[in-house]
């Protein structure tokens, strides 16, 4: 069955998330070119989506396939935008985590480009304090926080090197 | 899962339990056990024994692993035939001196043989009465000798089990610990196992009694494994070592905070537990509150400044913090890290300290206004999105979406995953959110349609229902259906009144508070006032500081009720009553709701005539409030300076008018709160009108209105336009009035140029007496009454 053309909603929202898959797997596989034009379509038709999540999460994929590319410039842009529709829900706060250590892998964008960007909505930017923490200390700050949050700091660092370097 | 064990102890374990249950509980510090084991061990036959010493902080586990010791010395063969533990009572020592120790000593022994030896038990008592009969501190070497025979003829060396040690140094005259020092290294009859919270000052120093005598047993924080370990053991549910990374993190790492945690937990998943941290720490609050109390002021002052800046901090910052001398602040730190309830981190320059207990700063934060709470908030968002389990995360986004849209699919997840809470409130999360983002964004119509949908669908859990039927209510209030609104809190009273479910009676509460102010809205004022009533009844006696805010609210809604039905006399009643319970509160909220209350008084004393004693109140409310340093408390404290004036110039004194209506500009005149700024320029505007009219003086009259229209020309809010467009019609009254016509006319045609391209409700009526005054100035030279604000 084509859902193409389909104008449901829910329909859209499932065909949009499948998108989001289906960049992912073209990372994955060798093809990041073929994963930024689902981005693109993904930016282009499904801005109006019922789920709000889908250009953050195309946002992210563009900007792995940047990466994987070696477009270090445009990595850092589409993370920028990403960062401008990053709503901070927890599974969108996992996936910063994950985004930012990807984006840090290999040197494809400065630890402190990272901090600057992060530090520009200081609501999220509240949200995201540890993850900033983890970040300067990566640059190798000396950051002073409260123990809580150095100790969650010291967790994310761990996931990044101890867990593969995301996506 | 396996079903949680009887409860565990946060306090005093040991005290009223068995050997079996103390060994069953005692899941974690297994390693410092067996040092302390071994140490017993090699001291069975030693010409002098080793005494050591279990170190750290409150609520690190000291009194668990004594008290598990002494179970060991007593069930375990290998000791009991050797060892004998004499434990002291953990809080009180009745000793001071070395005398009144060894009569504590035998009181303990007594207890502990009773049961086996109760012949020589009964000998004793005898003996140790005698002594108490006729005791003076000479006789302590006959209480030691007692003590002795009594270890001979039990055949057994004595294991004194004392807690707390740096109290009983503190508490004992200075011979006390030389006489310990000389009994413990000479006789091995008697060794002692203590516990202090610090390394103390006796210990420390080479001129002091205890100074290289004990073995140091530190207990460190837990680590996730034991964590997970003691988690389990109380709560009875398994958790993953990362969702107990985050307990860990909160708790320190303390086993009693941890224990406090668990208890709580049950059947709670992560994300909801971190959800309802706050209530947590409320049902606590006691425990945190008491020990703040507890404390000397400069100590207090010193400890909450640490707690509050969260991140370790240097001595000045701290001063800063406390607004404190650098140098007390120093003593104090000293005397906070003698106590255990601080630590230091660094050295010298760069010496930094932070509370001991990591909950404090947390328990603090969320207690306090807004912001510092949301720091917390955001931590605990963060730390539940990167702690989920993976799959929690992973989870098909299709099922989210389809419990966002049908209760039917939130069942059946209920029902399908009864042993994953995590998942089931993750899609009630979902469930409930299209409804709360529509509540947020002001689509009440929206969120109204959604509660109906969902509640008609299939029967829901109760906590669900309830959240349902207060957002339900909610959105009928925005609409003006009171009696609908009323309906649903009746639904939420009537069905679930009787559930057990913490969670529920909260809403239910709130339901009731709530329903009060809905039958004021539909005039029903005496059943709005009973209602109150019974609310007030059963959360006023005795002060519970848990429901305080509850109480606030019933009290509120009382208070507006009486008013809205002109009840004067009781009104001022209840806002007293809310003042005196509120007044001094150290919750900022409840404290504001006190001076809102107090500035109600003032008005309902105002409008029953009784302007002096409005005055009075305004005047009582600046000075006990006006430096109090809440931040929302600026605009009521704008209304009453503004009042305060108002009221003056009625009682026909004109100088305390003025100088009142100069407080409020000097006090407020900065503010950019647009609420504040109306009050200070209808303020100015009324000290042009008392400046021209009671005191003759024009000039200054002008000069006031001139402050208006040079700060708030620009203004774009229809309440301060209006008193721009007032302060120019006034200023060209009083310049007739100084007989400058033509500035006059100029000041008039000024407010029509600057007004009537834009006219509004608030302004139309200034342009058009402007438009008639200047014509009429050309003919009629008499000055005409000015308008004023009130």
């Amino acid at each position: 069955m084509d859902f193409d053309g389909n104008e449901d909603p829910l329909v859209r929202v499932q065909l949009g998330r499948a998108l989001v898959t289906r960049a992912t797997l073209e990372i994955a596989n060798g093809h990041p070119r073929d994963a930024l034009d689902t981005c693109e379509r993904l930016e282009r038709e499904f801005a109006n989506a019922d789920d709000d999540a889908l250009v953050w999460r195309a946002r992210c994929q563009g900007m792995r396939a940047f990466l994987a590319l070696g477009e270090l410039d445009d990595a850092r842009t589409t993370f920028e935008l990403a960062y401008q529709v990053f709503v901070p829900t927890p599974r969108a706060i996992r996936e910063m985590v994950l985004l930012v250590s990807d984006a840090l892998a290999g040197g494809g964008v400065a630890g402190q480009d990272l901090v600057d960007l992060l530090a520009t909505d200081h609501v999220k930017a509240d949200v995201l304090r540890p993850l900033i923490v983890a970040l300067c200390q990566e640059n190798g700050e000396d950051v002073r926080a409260a123990e809580e949050v150095l100790d969650v700091a010291a967790d994310i660092r761990a996931s990044w090197y101890n867990e593969g370097q995301g996506q | 899962m396996t079903p949680p064990m009887g409860a565990v102890r946060k306090f005093n374990p040991g005290t009223g339990q068995t050997d079996d249950e103390v060994i069953r509980q005692f899941v974690v510090r297994e390693s410092e056990l067996e040092i302390l084991l071994d140490v017993l061990r090699s001291n069975i036959d030693a010409a002098c024994c080793q005494s050591t010493l279990v170190v750290a902080p409150r609520g690190a586990g000291k009194t668990m692993l004594l008290a598990r010791t002494a179970a060991e010395l007593r069930s375990n063969p290998e000791y009991s035939q050797h060892l004998l533990p004499v434990r002291f009572m953990e809080e009180s020592h009745e000793a001071y001196d070395i005398g009144e120790f060894w009569l504590e000593a035998l009181f303990h022994l007594i207890l502990e043989i009773e049961s086996t030896a109760p012949d020589l038990a009964h000998e004793l008592r005898r003996s140790r009465d005698d002594l108490c009969a006729r005791w003076r501190p000479d006789l302590a070497p006959q209480a030691f000798g007692t003590l002795l025979d009594a270890a001979d003829r039990l055949d057994r060396r004595l294991v004194l089990i004392v807690e707390n040690l740096q109290n009983l140094c503190r508490d004992a005259d200075d011979d006390f610990g030389w006489s310990l020092r000389a009994v413990l290294q000479n006789e091995p009859r008697i060794m002692l196992l203590g516990s202090a919270t610090t390394r103390f000052q006796e210990l420390r120093n080479a001129d002091q009694p205890f100074f290289e005598l004990f073995r140091f047993v530190d207990l460190k924080p837990l680590d996730s494994a034991a964590c997970l370990r003691l988690w389990g053991t109380v709560s009875g549910d398994g958790a993953s070592e990362r969702t107990i990374r985050p307990l860990e993190i909160f708790t320190g790492g303390s086993p009693r905070l941890l224990v406090i945690v668990a208890e709580f937990a049950l059947h709670r998943s992560l994300p909801r537990l971190m959800e309802e941290l706050v209530t947590l720490i409320d049902n606590h609050t006691e425990y945190f509150r008491g020990h703040l109390e507890q404390l000397p002021r400069g100590e207090r002052r010193v400890y909450v400044a640490i707690i509050d800046l969260w991140q370790p901090s240097g001595t000045s910052e701290i001063a800063q913090r406390a607004r404190m001398d650098v140098r007390l602040t120093s003593t104090c730190i000293g005397r906070l890290l003698e106590r255990g309830l601080i630590s230091s981190q660094g050295t010298g320059r760069r010496k930094r300290y932070v509370a001991t207990e990591r909950l404090y700063s947390i328990y603090y934060k969320l207690r306090r206004e807004r912001d510092e709470a949301a720091v917390v908030r955001n931590f605990i968002r963060f730390m539940v999105a990167f702690y989920s389990p993976d799959e929690l995360m992973e989870m098909s986004d299709d099922l989210f979406h389809g419990a966002a849209e049908s209760a039917a699919i939130y069942q059946g997840i209920a029902r399908a995953l009864p042993d994953e809470p995590a998942f089931v409130d993750v899609f009630e999360f979902s469930f409930l959110a299209p409804v709360a983002k529509a509540v947020e964004e002001g689509q009440y119509e929206h969120a109204l349609h959604s509660c109906e949908r969902r509640l008609a669908d299939e029967p829901l859990p109760p906590a669900i229902t309830c959240k349902l039927l207060g957002i339900k209510a909610n959105c009928l209030d925005d609409a003006g259906d009171h009696r609908a609104e009323l309906a649903a809190y009746d639904e939420l009273i009537r069905r679930f009144g009787n559930d057990d479910d913490p969670i529920v009676q909260e809403l239910v509460t709130d339901a009731e508070i709530n329903r009060g102010a809905t039958l004021n809205e539909l005039g029903d004022v005496t059943a709005a006032i009973d209602a109150c009533d019974r609310m007030i009844q059963r959360f006023g006696e005795p002060q519970n500081p848990t429901v305080e805010a509850k109480l606030a609210m019933a009290l509120t809604n009382k208070a507006t009720a009486l008013r809205d039905d002109e009840q004067f006399t009781a009104l001022v009643d209840t806002l007293d009553e809310i003042v005196a319970r509120f007044g001094d509160s150290d919750e900022k909220e409840l404290k504001l709701v006190a001076i809102v209350s107090l500035v109600n008084k003032g008005t309902a004393l105002d409008l029953t005539g009784d302007t002096a004693d409005a005055v009075a109140t305004y005047d009582a409310i600046w000075r006990r409030y006006g430096d109090c340093g809440i931040p929302n408390v600026e605009v009521p404290l704008a209304g009453i300076l503004f009042n305060r004036a108002v009221g003056l110039r009625q009682l026909d004194n004109h100088q305390g008018a003025i100088d009142a209506y100069e407080v409020l500009d000097r006090e407020f005149g900065d503010a950019s709160n647009p609420e504040i700024q109306y009050w200070v320029a209808m303020g100015l505007v009324n000290l042009g009108v008392v400046l021209n009219r009671d005191a003759d003086d024009s000039l200054s009259a002008i000069r006031a209105y001139e402050r208006v229209v040079d700060r708030f020309a620009e203004t774009a809010v229809p309440g301060i336009r209006r008193q721009v467009a007032m302060a120019l019609v006034n200023r060209g009254i009083a310049q007739r009035r100084t007989g400058d016509h033509e500035s006059a006319i100029a000041t008039w045609d000024d407010v029509v140029d600057r007004f009537s391209p834009d006219p509004d409700d608030q302004t139309r009526d200034l342009v058009a007496s402007a438009m008639v005054r200047r014509p009429a100035l050309l003919h009629v030279p008499n000055p005409m009454p000015n308008p004023t604000p009130r």
